[in-house]
């Protein structure tokens, strides 16, 4: 089947399917496809009302009924009428509510199914005051409540023909017990109806606007006014008179519709919870399709696609009250982790929670023994552990440092592996699938650990368990060793029984410590070696009793140096290939049921901890410092002597100088001021190699200026008055000081972070671009893209989804083209146009292409990945779950072959020969692609190569080939002649190249200034050219 | 007018059923076609034509959708023109096409007559699998030939939503037909 025979048959799909897809009306006289949330927002006053509500008889009329405070039904009158009536100071909605609860009578037919099945109708235009605020919401609203629906609805008699709606509508109600009062006079526990614009038939919900189904157990908090004039209460505005109470965001949403409530105004309420007294909500329960599941060991790792977090966030956006995350806590998962899974278009998705009691608190307005649900992308199946943000597992009994989110009543780590890191000296269970808790840890943020560990006191760490009133703990300096460090390790048992104990310690006579029996090892089974117990050998009885309220202490030190793969040598060199990572240790004691008694029986009690050993050799001299090479603005680094020479060690061999008038490189200016103020030197984006960063004025317009030198890029940002400042840590700050309104001196100050860079800066010159990139979300479709580069002066360039094109030429095409940046790949200075492509013809395979414009245009590919663009540097990223993310290197790139034109061709005379083999997925179908055109008349048509022929077609479509003959050449290739006007072969013809296959034509979807001719194709397989019948 | 009212304006065979199907329907149609085609001015003989082939169908035949069914025979009509246009303009059609073509790995179904109305079948029931905002994607799509800018904007959804739910369906499409024995 072709791809044009589906598209034809899908024509006969069902049609309500076609139907449901498009919600058609009519209004006045043409019928429209309506659009499912509101697309208009007027914003009018109240004394505009009355217009609008004129306005509502031409655009689409309902009815309104209000139920006054007695419980009286009253009508309100149409729009018509209403125009003509005083009564316009409420807003045209569809929620009104009375008191006493009772429903009204036409109120008969309740409905107790599931909405989430129901097909959603949305319908009406109105005019209406829009609020855009939570104090203006505040302010206006006369009642204020949360609330539970605790009912279903009850139903007025749906219309006869719900086939189409011009906005008379039928109403549902539904009872809303009060949680809380937040404004107004009504009280807790109270119950009031709710009346909905909004009803289910015959499998549908015909709804107003945006609104939701109102659902039994559903939470809202309700903006409403007071009707003096009618007793009772209305919303204020549509969908900004009501939200959902937080945890219950999802509630109706899964049963609901599209739209809802003003998301902005929803955030702004929940920082407002703790004023109203609300007290915030944890989910307790796990999910009811969740099921326990303990045993993660020996796993394999899955990780789909893309798994592709941010990575980025800093220490102080963590911290940032206003966008950081909401809690900076430690504690321990005190549960079997509790998971659901399933199948979704073939791939597995699903969670895993597990509760988190709270330990510790940092930061967030959260109690020391909250226990939290953690929701977390990652689950077990079938022997596999399926990831999607690169979590390790959660394990009962890990504890961990965690930056929480909580979204509803679920808090998950923020920021992947930014969000999450273990704690120092626990068990760490988890960390076996990786380290920092990440499972891919290059990307896990480390300075972000070593920063929150030094800035909450997190150092040192100490592990303790109570066994019956016998205490055994262990207690280290640190958490993170370097190699070349000693590990010292105390060891402590302190009896808090009243009666002795008695450790055992078996006689061996061997030199080591028997008490308290420690191990430290790597996963590969490389073990530290306690290099004291040379020193300290105890040579005691054969049990150590403790007596009641003492403690016996055992200091070690490990060291690497001393590490061996099973063996103690304590006089060779250090062992080969010492182990950096995760050390797991063990300290054991045996607990004599009578002290005194070597030979009664013995329970072994054991505590676990875990460090880090790494190798900051290499970089201990080299690791950059931030400095002040000078700054007019600050006395104490002015410069003297007019100018100042430096050298920085990660740009070997290079010279640099600098004064107020220009930084200079090797002689070349880097950046130039009238003045530049000063000069720092500081490591902003964390690649080990410093920036340099100003205060510049330009003459124009000051600006602080960030030189990336190592990646020749420079940032600004208007200065706006503000300073640099270099703290004790070597962070980098931007300061301003100024006096607020009340004459109080204010000083402000941030660190210059990377992503505040991204954020703040503005990226000068030439480099890296993107011109677009559909996983941006940017719209492409139709859309040509026109750019210039200057290192190609005079062309012109344009791209869209299937071709890029040079001054009209195609450079490469692709059955689609994803993605297209500009950068230089290969060093030579000037920049490849490379892009994301499709292969539809391997499947759908994706892969990148790269233009070498300066160089012919040469074609390079790397099938099985995509590119990124992440901190400036394009990756390469893979499309299986087996490989790594790398930065895109001309290294791993493939030349593409160039389609290699016969020496025979297939006409002789003819007027214009065009190449298109790179156009629109050609050249992922076919070696070449030609087209001979306006040949004369009758011009034979030869084949080319020597072969068979394996297909002849006359007088059809042949999605558009026309007539045509293919030759299978004895080279394995397949041969095309199409567009033929005649054939002159058979199946089964033997061909040798020069032998006589048709003649030209223009059978094919041929363009009629092309005249007659032939199209020319080869391709490894046979192309499927029938037409259907 | 409502439709049950023009239906039975073909019943009783009044000549200004079509001049209100006309009135009511020639946007939603041209719509269709234009899509396929390319342009509104091809388009207009489509609808034109899709007009009078309701006229001579109903009745006997008497659509429970009038929407659906206009659409149709509109749709149909388009793609016999697009197949016969020489000049092969590109419309919205050929983009849509081209993403089908993922649905078509040149398997042994294109070697065999198939059943296109059992596959046909096929597709509704794996559509009715869907939850509703997929399935309405995978119709505006493929079925009304929509541009992944004017779902987006339909559904107040992103593009990018609508382009990565788009893949996934597709690919799915595949999977349940080939095991249901459509290699396609």
């Amino acid at each position: 089947m072709k791809n044009d025979e589906l598209f034809e048959a899908l024509t006969e799909l069902d049609d309500k399917l076609i139907a449901k897809a498009k919600h058609i009306d009519t209004y006045g006289e043409q019928t429209v496809v309506l659009r499912r949330t509101p697309a208009w927002k007027i914003i009018t006053g109240w004394v505009a009302a009355a217009a609008c509500v004129a306005a509502l008889a031409v655009g689409g009329v309902f009815g309104m009924k209000y139920i006054n405070g007695k419980n009286d039904v009253v009508s309100v009158p149409n729009a018509a009428d209403t125009a003509n009536t005083a009564n316009t100071s409420w807003a045209v909605s569809d929620c009104k509510m009375y008191a006493p609860a009772e429903y009204p009578e036409e109120a008969k037919y309740v409905y107790s199914g599931d909405f989430s099945e129901l097909t959603k109708f949305q319908y009406g235009i109105v005019d209406r005051i829009v609020y855009d605020d939570l104090i203006t919401l505040e302010e206006e609203s006369d009642l204020i409540v949360f609330g539970e629906f605790v009912d279903d609805p009850h139903q007025c008699t749906p219309p006869e023909d719900t086939s189409y709606y011009d906005g008379t509508i039928s109403y549902s109600y539904n009872k809303l017990k009060i949680d809380r009062v937040v404004k107004g006079d009504r009280v807790e526990g109270e119950e009031i109806i709710i009346c909905g614009n909004g009803i289910v038939h015959d499998g549908n919900f015909y709804y107003l606007c945006c609104f939701m189904p109102m659902i039994k157990g559903d939470k809202w908090i309700y903006f409403l006014g007071w009707n003096g004039e009618e007793n009772n209460y209305y919303p204020i505005g549509f969908e900004e008179a009501r939200y959902p109470v937080p945890g219950f965001e999802d509630y109706a949403l899964d049963k609901g519709v599209y739209g809802g409530y003003k998301q902005s105004i929803y955030e702004d309420i929940k920082k407002r919870l703790p004023d109203w007294k609300y007290e915030v909500y944890f989910e307790s329960e796990y999910p009811d399709n969740a099921e326990v599941y303990g045993d993660y060991s020996g796993l394999e790792i899955v990780v789909p696609d893309n798994s592709y977090g941010e990575w980025t966030a800093s220490y102080d956006e963590m911290f940032n009250e206003k966008y950081g995350c909401e809690y900076i806590v430690s504690g321990e998962f005190i549960d079997d982790t509790h998971q659901w899974y399933k199948k979704s278009y073939g791939d597995y998705v699903g969670k895993s929670y597990n509760k988190f009691r709270i330990d510790k608190v940092y930061k967030g307005d959260i109690e020391e023994g909250q226990v939290v649900m953690i929701e977390q992308n990652g689950f077990a199946a079938d022997g596999k552990y399926y990831v999607s943000d690169n979590l390790t597992p959660m394990i009962k009994g890990d504890k961990w440092l965690y930056c929480l989110s909580k979204h509803g009543g679920i808090c998950s780590a923020r920021n992947y592996g930014n969000g999450r890191y273990p704690l120092p000296g626990s068990q760490n269970k988890s960390l076996e699938f990786g380290e920092y808790g990440v499972i891919n840890s290059q990307y896990a943020n480390t300075k972000m650990y070593e920063r929150l560990l030094t800035e909450l006191g997190i150092t040192g760490m100490s592990v303790s368990e109570n066994f019956d009133g016998v205490v055994l703990s262990v207690m280290l300096e640190d958490s993170k060793f370097d190699v070349k460090d000693d590990i010292r390790v105390k060891a402590i048992v302190r009896n808090t029984t009243d009666k002795p104990i008695g450790l055992l310690m078996p006689v061996t006579g061997e030199d080591t410590h028997t008490e308290i029996t420690t191990f430290i090892s790597h996963s590969n089974l490389c073990e530290l070696v306690d290099v004291s117990a040379a020193n300290n050998a105890d040579m005691a009885e054969s049990s150590r009793i403790i007596q009641p309220g003492e403690e016996y202490v055992q200091e070690m030190t490990f060291r690497t140096a001393a590490m061996v793969h099973g063996m103690f040598d304590g006089t060779t060199p250090p062992a080969p290939e010492i182990e950096t990572g995760v050390y797991k240790g063990t300290a054991t004691i045996r607990l004599l049921s009578d002290p005194n008694d070597t030979m009664s029986e013995v329970t072994e009690r054991k505590v676990e901890f875990s460090l880090y050993i790494t190798d900051n050799s290499a970089d201990v001299t080299d690791k950059p410092k931030s400095e002040v090479i000078f700054d007019q603005l600050n006395k104490e680094y002015v410069l003297k002597d007019g100018s100042v020479q430096f050298t920085m060690p990660e740009f070997e061999g290079a010279e640099f100088e600098c004064d107020t008038s220009g930084v200079y490189m090797n002689g070349e200016v880097l950046y130039s001021g009238t003045p530049v103020y000063n000069l720092y030197l500081c490591d902003i984006n964390m690649n080990g190699i410093r920036e340099l960063v100003s205060c510049v004025n330009t003459g124009e317009e000051e600006y602080i200026k960030v030189c990336d030198v190592a990646n020749g890029k420079i940032w600004n940002q208007l200065r706006d008055g503000r300073v640099l400042s270099l703290d004790g840590r070597g962070d980098l700050s931007i300061v301003k000081h100024y006096t607020d309104d009340s004459h109080n001196k204010v000083v402000y100050s941030e660190v210059l972070t990377f992503l505040k860079l991204l954020e703040n800066f503005t990226l000068e010159g030439d480099n890296t671009s993107v011109v677009f990139d559909l996983l941006d979300e940017e719209s492409v479709e139709n859309q040509t893209f026109r750019f210039t580069m200057p290192e190609f002066e005079g062309a012109e360039f344009e791209c869209n989804l299937y071709g890029v094109y040079m001054n009209g030429e195609t450079l490469y095409g692709g059955s689609f083209i994803h993605s297209i940046y500009l950068s230089d790949l290969n060093g030579d200075g000037k920049r490849e146009i490379i892009s994301t492509v499709n292969y539809y013809a391997s499947g759908g395979e994706y892969g990148i292409k790269v233009c070498d414009v300066a160089n012919g245009g040469k074609l390079w590919y790397l099938r099985g990945y995509t590119v990124a663009w992440q901190d400036w540097v394009l990756m390469a990223v893979p499309r299986s779950a087996s490989d790594h993310i790398r930065a895109l290197t001309f290294d791993l790139l493939t030349e593409y072959p160039e389609p290699e034109e016969p020496v025979n061709k297939p006409v002789k005379n003819y007027g214009e020969f065009e190449d298109l083999s790179r156009v629109q997925g050609h050249e992922d179908k076919f070696r070449f692609f030609y087209k001979y055109k306006n040949a004369p008349e009758n011009e034979p048509v030869y084949s080319t190569v020597n072969g068979e022929v394996v297909e002849v077609s006359e007088n059809k479509w042949n999605s558009g080939y026309g007539n045509y003959v293919a030759v299978l050449g004895n080279d394995g290739f397949y041969y095309y002649y199409s567009s033929l006007d005649g054939v002159a072969a058979a199946v089964g013809d033997k061909v040798t190249a020069g032998t006589k296959i048709g003649t030209v034509g223009s059978s094919a979807r041929w363009y009629i200034k092309d005249g007659l001719g032939v199209r020319y194709t080869c391709s490894e397989d046979p192309l499927d050219l029938s037409d259907a019948e | 007018m409502t439709d049950r009212e023009i239906v039975e304006m073909f019943f009783d065979r009044d000549e200004k059923a079509i001049k209100a199907v006309s009135e009511k329907y020639t946007s939603y149609c041209s719509k269709i076609a234009a899509n396929i085609l390319g342009s509104y001015d091809e388009a207009e003989d489509c609808v034109n034509e899709a007009f009078m082939k309701a006229w001579e169908s109903i009745p006997p035949h008497e659509p429970e959708l009038l929407s659906a069914y206009l659409g149709k025979l509109t749709r149909n009509i388009a793609i016999n023109t697009r197949r016969r246009s020489l000049a092969g303009k590109r419309g919205r059609g050929d983009v849509v096409f081209e993403e089908l073509s993922e649905l078509i790995g040149g398997g042994e179904s294109a070697e065999q007559s198939l059943d296109v109305k059992a596959l046909v079948r096929e597709i509704n029931e794996f559509l009715y699998t869907l939850p509703e905002l997929k399935r309405n994607f995978f119709v505006c799509r493929y079925w009304y030939c929509d541009s992944i800018d004017e779902i987006a904007a339909e559904f107040a959804v992103s593009k990018n939503k609508v382009y990565i739910t788009l893949n996934r369906v597709r690919k799915s499409l595949r999977e349940y037909l080939r095991k249901r024995g459509y290699d396609l």
